[in-house]
């Protein structure tokens, strides 16, 4: 190759190299300038603002999860054992730590046999477990069934009830859990077991005994002034209650030690009597006249948020039959405790039971409701047709403005004072407490 | 360093004073960079923007407060076996069967408080505003009784009637037995309420002592009578429950309310109490025997009891509504409050049938014919609960006050 056509190779190339911009250029500016001009005139094809529904921090959920947004902190539990915290809307979610007692368990041994117990005490609800607002102590039942408190910072579980006792569910508890209560029981007799003994031991919250009374415990007070316990001196005015032989029920021992009446204990060590015997047949002949006294007991006495109340449940442990279909055989009363009257709350096959912070009551039906009632105003329905949503706890919201219906499948929120408001999504969970935000 | 040149850096042997390479695909390709940035950038200065589209705002599904269901199946199960609903509805008479159809003006301009039939020709009569009317299957009304009377009850079965007065202007026992068919009556010595045995010639009212007491209406007194009698056609009625009975069984200073026969005749139900203190409902046997108390929730009055007419069974309903504080005067069907329904049988137990929602503003009761169920109207439409299960409980699309729920249609004229 000679020297004048290398010459000429590198002007051309030098040439190229100069016009190959400006024509790339030129077509950048013409390629950029259409795309420009498509992306600043594209306008919303559908034009339409839509409120959001159901389209919080969950999926598959219903209703406007934003009303939720600031509601306080859902507290639950996975079948791992993990607890966990998240808003009400389903954000924020985050694991709060482990207890291998929180993990999905399987009834306490010879649960089925232990039918007598459920005629001393019948919990509340159905959470397997509740977490403090601190998100830090776990209030359960052991496996085993004893009542204790965990702590998820260290994975620590202490028992609340002397060896030889069960307890028929978790402690009972001040809101800041500084006072615990736990009913604990004995079974014996032949050939069918009754309950034998039934003591309740209250504590602090660093386990130290404060009191050690006997019968059952019911409740403790938010401020852990005081607790609510069965009265001995009703039962040995009521006398034993009978055992039962009954078609469609387990048998059950006789009993002295079953609750006929509750009384109040107070921190300073005194007691008042806050709801008789005689009342507790009164109110629950008003749905069953013919109610043979001998076999009414209370099982359940939850106290009210101002502590002046409790919403008690009573059961004729005589009563055979399809609870559907037979007389009924359980009442919910709300008992004054100044006063010692109860008022029915009639309904029937009566299930669970809360009180609002903002004074009104509700609770769930035989018939597949959800009732709401306010303070001086009358009912309101929340539900109808729940029968088969498996709810096993009906939770009010911190400042009382929403029901949570708690069920195995959905969790349902439903505004109190509109109950055309309702919000649901799948269940994370267990539903342990619905506590206030932190730092609110 | 004396020379003042600098000195070049590096060796001299690898300087390169070449020209640089022209690499025209690489400066092509960063000028189309160039000019599709700028080309973009000037597109977004340049380019006029379009109005912004009306926005469109989509609202969730419209929200409505939860309601008991209509649950066809129950619907059609109660249907089976009783007749159509009479019902007062704006200011006519109408019947319309559980389901919500086949709805029938009976009687038009007719206010009917409470309804005795129909029978078998379709002839029903009716309580309008204190006037008993007897109304023809084809819609005709007749006035029945003497001109001055005023009723305030009323009860029968065929063609027997009796009437209760109004205790204002009247005497409070001047009761009557009416013939239905000839409009005759006669006087007898009985006050509100009144009942008629369904399958038995056997009618209980109130009798005396009557005393006023107030709690009924809003700033008057009620005269309210403080015993039972029972009686039977052309018989001279008996004292059941005298007032000292009475009052040892429902409480001091206790009078009647309401008061129903079972359809055999052989037991009497006795709503009794005082306003402001406790209510109860007596049962009796029409020999005098007590058979049971069932004490009502405190605060509670009876609305209404009814037995149902099962074959081989009865069941009494009562139905009791919250009366506490300002609710002791207010209409039925202006009381916002609850209440309850309770159904017992003698020797059977009790179960309550509705509670809560249902029974707010609730201003009509009645059984099915066949005994199977019970009605309640309220505002919110007619409920009806199976009284097998209370679970089998339905809304139904009916509106208005009920009156009854008898046994066959009447037959169109």
């Amino acid at each position: 190759m000679s020297d004048q056509s290398l010459v000429d190779q590198g002007r051309a190339r030098r040439r190229l190299a100069l016009m190959a911009p400006v024509v790339a250029v030129v077509c950048g500016l013409v390629v950029g300038g259409l795309a420009g001009e498509r992306v600043v005139s594209r306008r919303d094809p559908a034009g339409v603002a839509q409120v959001p529904e159901g389209q919080g921090g969950v999926e598959g959920g219903s209703g406007p999860v934003e009303q939720l947004r600031g509601v306080g902190t859902l507290l639950f539990t996975d079948q791992q054992g993990r607890a966990h915290a998240q808003g009400a809307d389903g954000r924020d979610r985050r694991v709060l730590g482990q207890l291998g007692e929180l993990a999905a368990q399987r009834a306490p041994a010879g649960a089925d046999l232990e039918v007598a117990a459920h005629l001393l005490v019948v919990p509340p609800d159905d959470r397997p477990a509740e977490l403090a607002p601190d998100a830090d102590l776990v209030y359960l039942q052991t496996g085993d069934g004893a009542a204790a408190v965990g702590r998820l910072v260290d994975g620590s579980l202490r028992r609340l009830v002397p060896a030889g006792w069960k307890a028929a569910g978790p402690p009972r508890h001040s809101a800041d859990g500084s006072v615990l209560g736990v009913c604990g029981y004995r079974l014996g007799g032949a050939p069918v077991p009754g309950v034998t003994a039934a003591t309740s031991w209250v504590l602090d919250g660093a386990g130290e005994r404060l009191a050690t009374l006997p019968g059952c415990l019911y409740d403790v007070a938010a401020d852990g002034g005081s607790a609510l316990v069965a009265d001995p001196a009703e039962g040995r005015r009521a006398g034993p209650v009978p055992g039962g032989e009954l078609l469609r029920r387990p048998p059950f021992g006789p009993s002295d030690q079953l609750t006929r009446g509750l009384r109040l204990w107070r921190r300073d060590g005194s007691f008042r009597p806050v709801l008789g015997f005689d009342e507790v047949v009164r109110v629950f002949r008003t749905v069953q006249p013919g109610a043979d006294p001998r076999g009414l007991v209370i099982v359940t006495a939850v106290l009210g948020p101002d502590g002046r109340q409790a919403a008690v449940r009573i059961v004729d442990t005589l009563a055979d039959g399809n609870p559907r279909t037979s007389p009924e055989a359980e009442v919910l009363a709300v008992v004054d405790l100044a006063s010692g009257r109860a008022e029915l709350i009639p309904e029937h096959l009566p299930g669970l039971f809360t009180f609002l912070p903002t004074g009104g009551r509700a609770w769930t039906g035989g018939a597949g409701t959800a009732t709401y009632l306010p303070r001086d105003r009358p009912p309101q329905l929340l539900r109808s047709g729940i029968g088969n949503d498996a709810v096993y706890a009906l939770v009010p919201s911190p400042d009382g403005a929403w029901l949570l219906l708690a069920g195995g499948a959905t969790w349902r929120f439903i505004r109190a004072d509109d109950p055309s408001v309702q919000v649901s999504y799948p269940a994370p969970g267990r539903l342990a407490a619905w506590v206030p935000a932190a730092g609110s | 360093m004396g020379n003042g040149l600098g000195r070049l850096l590096g060796d001299p042997e690898v300087w390169d004073d070449s020209p640089s390479r022209p690499r025209p695909v690489m400066r092509g390709l960063a000028g189309l960079a160039a000019g599709a940035v700028a080309g973009l950038l000037l597109a977004f200065v340049v380019v006029p923007r379009p109005d912004p589209p009306p926005v469109q705002v989509r609202l969730p599904p419209a929200a409505e407060a939860p309601k008991l269901r209509v649950e066809r199946q129950v619907l059609y199960s109660a249907g089976l076996g009783a007749g159509p609903m009479l019902v007062s509805r704006s200011g006519r008479l109408e019947e319309v069967k559980a389901d919500g159809t086949d709805r029938r003006v009976v009687a038009q301009s007719i206010q009917a408080s409470a309804v005795v039939g129909p029978d078998r020709s379709g002839v029903l009569v009716a309580l309008d505003g204190g006037v008993i009317t007897r109304v023809e299957a084809d819609g005709a009304g007749r006035r029945l009784g003497p001109a001055g009377f005023v009723a305030d009850g009323l009860a029968g079965a065929g063609r027997q009637l009796l009437a209760c007065p109004d205790p204002a202007g009247q005497p409070a026992d001047g009761g009557l037995l009416l013939d239905a068919a000839s409009g005759r009556s006669r006087p007898v010595k009985l006050g509100c309420p009144v009942a008629w045995a369904a399958r038995a010639g056997v009618f209980a009212g109130a009798g005396g002592p009557w005393t006023k007491v107030e709690g009924f209406l809003r700033a008057a007194a009620t005269p309210k009578g403080g015993s039972v009698l029972v009686g039977r056609p052309g018989k001279r009625p008996r004292v059941l429950l005298d007032g000292r009975r009475l009052r040892a069984e429902a409480g001091r200073g206790a009078v009647v309310d309401g008061i129903a026969l079972s359809p055999d005749g052989k037991l009497v139900a006795v709503s009794a109490g005082r306003p402001g203190r406790t209510w109860s409902v007596l049962v009796a046997g029409t020999d005098g025997r007590r058979v049971a108390a069932i004490p009502l929730a405190a605060g509670h009055r009876p609305a209404w009891i009814g037995w149902s007419d099962r074959q081989g069974s009865t069941t009494l309903a009562v139905a009791a509504v919250d009366r506490r504080g300002d609710l002791a005067t207010a209409e039925l069907a202006a009381r916002q409050a609850g209440g309850y329904v309770l159904a017992w049988r003698p020797g059977g137990g009790a179960r309550v049938l509705a509670s809560g929602v249902p029974m707010v503003a609730a201003d009509g009761f009645a059984w099915s014919s066949d005994g199977d169920s019970v009605a309640i109207s309220s505002p919110a439409g007619v409920l009806v609960v199976k009284q097998a299960d209370v679970v089998y409980t339905t809304a139904t699309p009916v509106t208005g006050t009920l009156l009854a729920w008898p046994a066959r249609a009447r037959a169109a004229p």
